[in-house]
């Protein structure tokens, strides 16, 4: 009995909820429609604000595109920092080999090479254009060991933990360690990327804009349709509704073709970037972007167009409401 | 039904439209809203509509005072209301059929149900034939029939129809009135605003006469 009772109190319970989503759901799939078919009613005008967001958002996104490059630019350019490890004068050559072979066991190295002290006076002679004049019996040098990092042990400041780890090693007096330019490109990364953080948001802005400008543009033409809706009871998220789509179709046709303007670029500069990777020596080509890359493009236009267009008929709304409707 | 208490209107620029009007109209009641222009029929109207509120005085419809209609409230307050207006205020552009069915996808109706009562509602006013045409090709008494089975197709319980006949020849306004008729006899309480005089011969009905903001006694005594 009581369940009954309860049975029929869900049913009662659950049959307007179903007719709500219902109602949601043609509410939602007509605003759709009527969004798309306000775009397509101004070719030009929708056109036109598609380009210039487009325009928008493709110049942050191809930087963003291009500094994705850097990784792939480093790993090709053999440009993998090295270790000097000075070792101490009592050190003899056969204790520095010995020293080599433990460090070539060391997970955080690649490779150990030995530069023995009269390989490194003949360098040194070499170098200076002394060679004959410096007698070799007074070689001040010490042994040294060439050691080459893997480059999972050089993010950050991992490099500097190695240097003082070595450095810490028995027989071993002083650690070189070439930082300078490694700073210096994480530096200008760093700024690069800030660049395009802030360049992006300036443009997302500019974007949003130019999409609530068109909106409220569409909401005046439709001024007559949206009284008459207003004076039979429509709420301001009804009339509001179809304009959010249009938003969202703007932004995400502009998504769409800064993509496509990512990609032309990237194909055109493929070629002189090989030619120039060749010249290197080096097999390096331009990396495409990813389907993150192109999800969150077509996500961000969506939701500056969304945005735009809300504060384009915030106004308009607000315009009707004080006239009485 | 409808009930206001004491209601002035006064606009910005000190224009008083409406002052100190009180009147009582029943549920089910068919009531003309006479007096020249500028006596204050339309502001009344939009008085009960919500397009407006009052300045002073108490609007009541259906026992709810109008005042306490908070803004988000408003669009479902209208949707017990059916408004006829003398310009018919259709979408020219679109057909008769779209002009119909406005106030129910308002409402968020299913496309089946909307078929169904705006073939209904045209079906009353004898427009059925036309729902294909354009709204804007349609002649003028066929235009304020379109817009009166907009007002009915929500089965509102009140209609009220500022001046509806403004724009049509003598017979066509007799047909407009047996419209109003017709949906009075099934219940909804009709209010017609209208100047014109010769349509309160067509129809016996209680008459408000509104002159200069005020309920003219006499003239609703006369009539």
């Amino acid at each position: 009995m009581r369940r009954a009772a309860t049975a029929r109190r869900e049913q009662a319970a659950g049959a307007p909820s179903r007719r709500a989503a219902g109602a949601w759901w043609t509410g939602h799939r007509r605003a759709a429609r009527w969004g798309l078919a306000q775009c397509r009613e101004n070719p030009l005008a929708s056109g036109l604000a598609v380009a210039v967001m487009a325009v928008a958002l493709a110049l942050p996104a191809l930087l963003a595109a291009l500094l994705a490059q850097r990784d792939a630019l480093l790993a090709d350019w053999h440009v993998e920092p090295t270790l000097t490890l000075f070792l101490a004068p009592g050190i003899n050559h056969a204790a520095a080999a010995g020293l080599a072979g433990e460090l070539a066991a060391d997970d955080a190295l690649a490779g150990v090479d030995v530069v023995s002290a009269e390989q490194a006076f003949a360098e040194l002679a070499g170098a200076a254009g002394l060679a004959g004049e410096l007698d070799a019996a007074s070689n001040p040098l010490p042994h040294l060991l060439v050691v080459r990092p893997r480059a999972s042990a050089w993010r950050g400041d991992e490099g500097r933990a190695l240097a003082r780890r070595l450095g810490a090693l028995e027989g071993v007096e002083d650690v070189l360690l070439d930082l300078a330019w490694l700073d210096r490109l994480a530096a200008i990364v760093r700024l690069g990327e800030r660049g395009v953080l802030v360049l992006t948001f300036v443009l997302v802005a500019g974007t949003v804009l130019v999409t609530a400008n068109t909106i409220r543009v569409l909401v005046h033409q439709h001024g007559t349709e949206i009284d008459l809706y207003k004076l039979v009871g429509a709420t301001d998220a009804f009339v509001r509704r179809p304009f959010l789509y249009s938003g969202a179709i703007y932004g995400l046709a502009a998504g769409v073709a800064a993509v496509l303007v990512v990609e032309g670029v990237l194909l055109a500069l493929a070629d002189p970037v090989a030619a120039v990777a060749r010249a290197y020596a080096s097999d390096y080509a331009l990396a495409h972007p990813g389907a993150v890359f192109v999800l969150s493009l077509l996500g961000l236009g969506m939701v500056t167009g969304w945005c735009g267009a809300w504060l384009g008929t915030s106004h308009s709304l607000r315009r009707l409401a004080n006239r009485g409707h | 039904m409808i009930r206001l208490l004491n209601v002035s209107k006064r606009y910005p620029g000190g224009n008083e439209a409406l002052s100190n009007v009180s009147l009582d109209i029943a549920e089910g009641e068919f009531v003309f809203l006479t007096g020249h222009s500028g006596a204050g029929k339309s502001t009344l109207l939009r008085l009960v509509a919500l397009l407006e509120r009052p300045s002073r005085g108490e609007v009541i419809v259906d026992g709810h005072n109008l005042e306490r209609v908070a803004p988000p409230q408003i669009p479902y307050y209208r949707r017990q209301l059916g408004l006829i207006f003398q310009d018919h205020r259709l979408l020219a552009q679109r057909s008769v059929f779209d002009n119909v069915a406005v106030p129910l996808l308002v409402c968020g109706l299913a496309d089946g149900e909307i078929g169904r009562r705006v073939r209904a509602a045209l079906d009353k006013v004898g427009l059925l034939h036309r729902e294909q045409a354009r709204a804007g090709t349609l002649s003028s008494g066929e235009q304020q029939r379109v817009g009166i089975a907009r007002a009915v197709v929500n089965r509102p319980r009140m209609l009220l129809a500022d001046e509806p006949t403004g724009n049509l020849d003598p017979s066509l306004s007799r047909e407009v009135l047996a419209l109003f008729r017709q949906f009075n006899q099934v219940g909804v309480t009709v209010v017609v605003a209208t100047h014109d005089t010769t349509l309160l011969e067509a129809l016996p009905a209680r008459v408000i006469a509104l002159s200069h903001g005020r309920v003219d006694s006499a003239a609703q005594n006369a009539a």
